[in-house]
């Protein structure tokens, strides 16, 4: 009988809930991938009710599907309790079966575009879960993220108009490098990107430089293009840290550490070095590489620290971005991880003239959609966007544009962090 | 095996046989359903090293298969005829062959019940 099972009749009246970071750094550690045959075999010593939290967790925090299969892959499905499997295989099976359908979705949208000869880099999570973790069941997928040359947005939102997609959202709350639209049943959400990065003065990532790299590949049927393993990196790290402030989950983790270890001949780490420091993103790249080498062992070299003027990360740092992590992506939609950025900026004046930017930017962008060709229109999308924001994030946002605000009490982003990240 | 959906779902007990000599002497066949079945139009499988998953494109509804469900499913749509599986699984797994008709036909008709497989009826495929 297992171990788990004798203990649940004396856990059963006793719930104690685990830490959310503890629950995290239990989930990182069954994550991390076995050094070889000779690795000991650990001993897990989980209550019922540990391994019940530890499968809620993991399926808060993005990596449910990937633990089943982790367990399953080292045959260690007897030392988990039953109900707690049957939770991770159920939700193995249903982001299988979800992602199966997004794919063949995407094959309908990216036949249609190479129809109309648009290029196509496809992103995140349709990129990695079919060519970095091989096995489409293994990434938890929300949506299709696919980028597009900034003159073929209109073609390309006309061409999945024709295949019964509409807006998502009105444009003025779209944040203004992509537009998000959704098939008639509304199952599949598409993101069509023109730029990697939120307009800031800290961070870019040139859409140039990465048309330039792009480099062959077959998904969902489709050929198309992809980022090369540096840029992959950089934007992913990227990715988790400035636009989710790390609120991800454990998703980003695993994404960055599987795509590190499945390009890891071939993967130039002067170039992401390089890359990094000409784009201001140095910090966020050492930060998320960090955190991936310390809780998953993924092979990143010391070097590359150096390189990146961090061989030492403040543990403060480390434990706000675990803090983030554990918080869940839940917590993102509280409030738009672009405003903490733009908030942080020190004085009144820097943060109201981030505020402006930060409404008048995408609006500029909603512009250019097809549907708003006039200067009336864009007036109009700039005056909706600021409402919109007022409307949903007023209070807030008069809070920190106050002079003297260290910390955002009771949304729990600490904003020496945020400074740190973009320094 | 196991079978999981929206709704519901059935298990049965069963080992692959490790030695098939044993196979030989216990096996004893009963008759299935005539005919054999093929993956219905509108249906996507995933295999997932092992297990897989069905989606049915018409219901959107999804159904996850453990590795003996799937290996039922495998053969079922693969083999010349629904009494052929029978009997390639009877060799595989350590089985009663009663058990194993009652089995094999509660998930046939679990499969043809949500769409995910079609009865073709004209016998077996010439090579």
């Amino acid at each position: 009988m297992r171990l788990a099972q004798v203990r649940s009749a004396e856990d059963s009246d006793r719930h104690v809930s685990m830490e959310p970071e503890k629950a995290t750094l239990l989930i990182l550690n069954l994550l991390r991938i076995p050094a070889g045959a000779t690795q000991v075999r650990q001993r897990w010593d989980f209550s019922a009710s540990d391994w019940q939290q530890l499968a809620e967790s993991a399926d808060q925090l993005g990596v449910a599907p990937l633990l089943y299969f982790e367990l399953r892959k080292a045959g260690r499905e007897r030392d988990v309790l039953t109900s707690a499997l049957q939770d991770l295989q159920r939700s193995f099976h249903q982001n299988a079966a979800r992602n199966l359908r997004l794919y063949h979705e995407l094959a309908a949208v990216l036949s249609r575009l190479d129809g109309l000869h648009v290029p196509v880099i496809v992103l995140k999570g349709a990129f990695l879960a079919s060519e970095v973790y091989v096995n489409p069941a293994l990434r938890v997928m929300s949506d299709l993220d696919i980028l597009v040359p900034p003159h073929d947005v209109p073609a390309a939102l006309e061409a999945l108009k024709g295949l019964g997609y509409g807006l998502l959202i009105p444009p003025w709350i779209n944040v203004g490098w992509h537009v998000e639209v959704a098939s008639p049943d509304c199952l599949a959400h598409v993101e069509i990107h023109w730029q990697l990065n939120a307009p800031s003065k800290y961070h870019d990532l040139p859409v140039e430089d990465v048309w330039r790299s792009a480099r062959p590949a077959r998904i969902a049927g489709a050929d198309v293009s992809a980022l090369p393993p540096e840029e992959l990196v950089i934007h992913l790290c990227y990715h988790t840290a400035v636009l989710h402030l790390y609120r991800q989950g454990l998703r980003s983790l695993a994404d960055i550490d599987r795509t590190v270890r499945r390009y890891k001949s071939s993967l130039n780490w002067q170039e992401v070095t390089a890359l990094s420091l000409a784009r201001g993103l140095h910090k966020v790249v050492a930060l998320t590489l960090h955190l991936c080498r310390q809780h998953l062992d993924t092979p990143v070299p010391d070097s590359t620290f150096q390189e990146l003027h961090c061989a030492k990360i403040d543990s403060n740092i480390e434990q706000t971005a675990l803090r983030q992590i554990s918080s869940g992506p839940g917590a993102i939609e509280s409030f738009p991880a672009g405003l903490w950025r733009v908030l942080s900026e020190e004085s009144p004046m820097g943060k109201a003239g981030m505020l402006v930017k930060y409404i008048v930017s995408p609006a500029r962008t909603a512009y250019q959609l097809p549907r708003a060709q006039s200067r009336i229109m864009a007036v109009y999308y700039v005056l909706r966007r600021a409402m919109y924001l007022m409307q949903s994030y007023g209070r807030t946002i008069l809070l920190l544009l106050r002079p003297v605000t260290r910390d955002a009490q009771g949304a729990g982003v600490n904003l020496h962090f945020l400074h740190w990240l973009a320094s | 095996m196991s079978v999981t959906s929206g709704r519901g779902k059935s298990k049965v007990v069963a080992r692959r046989r490790k030695s098939t000599a044993s196979a030989a002497v216990r096996a004893k066949p009963a008759m299935m359903p005539s005919g054999r079945v093929i993956k219905a139009p509108g249906v996507l499988l995933q295999d997932l090293d092992g297990e897989a998953v069905l989606l049915n494109l018409g219901n959107e509804q999804y159904y996850g298969l453990d590795a003996i469900s799937f290996r039922m499913y495998k053969l079922l749509v693969s083999s010349i005829s629904i009494q052929a599986a029978y009997e390639r699984l009877l060799q595989e797994y350590d089985v009663a062959p009663d058990q194993l008709r009652k089995d094999l036909q509660a998930f046939l008709e679990h499969l043809r019940e949500n769409g995910l497989v079609r009865r073709v009826d004209d016998g077996p495929r010439s090579a």
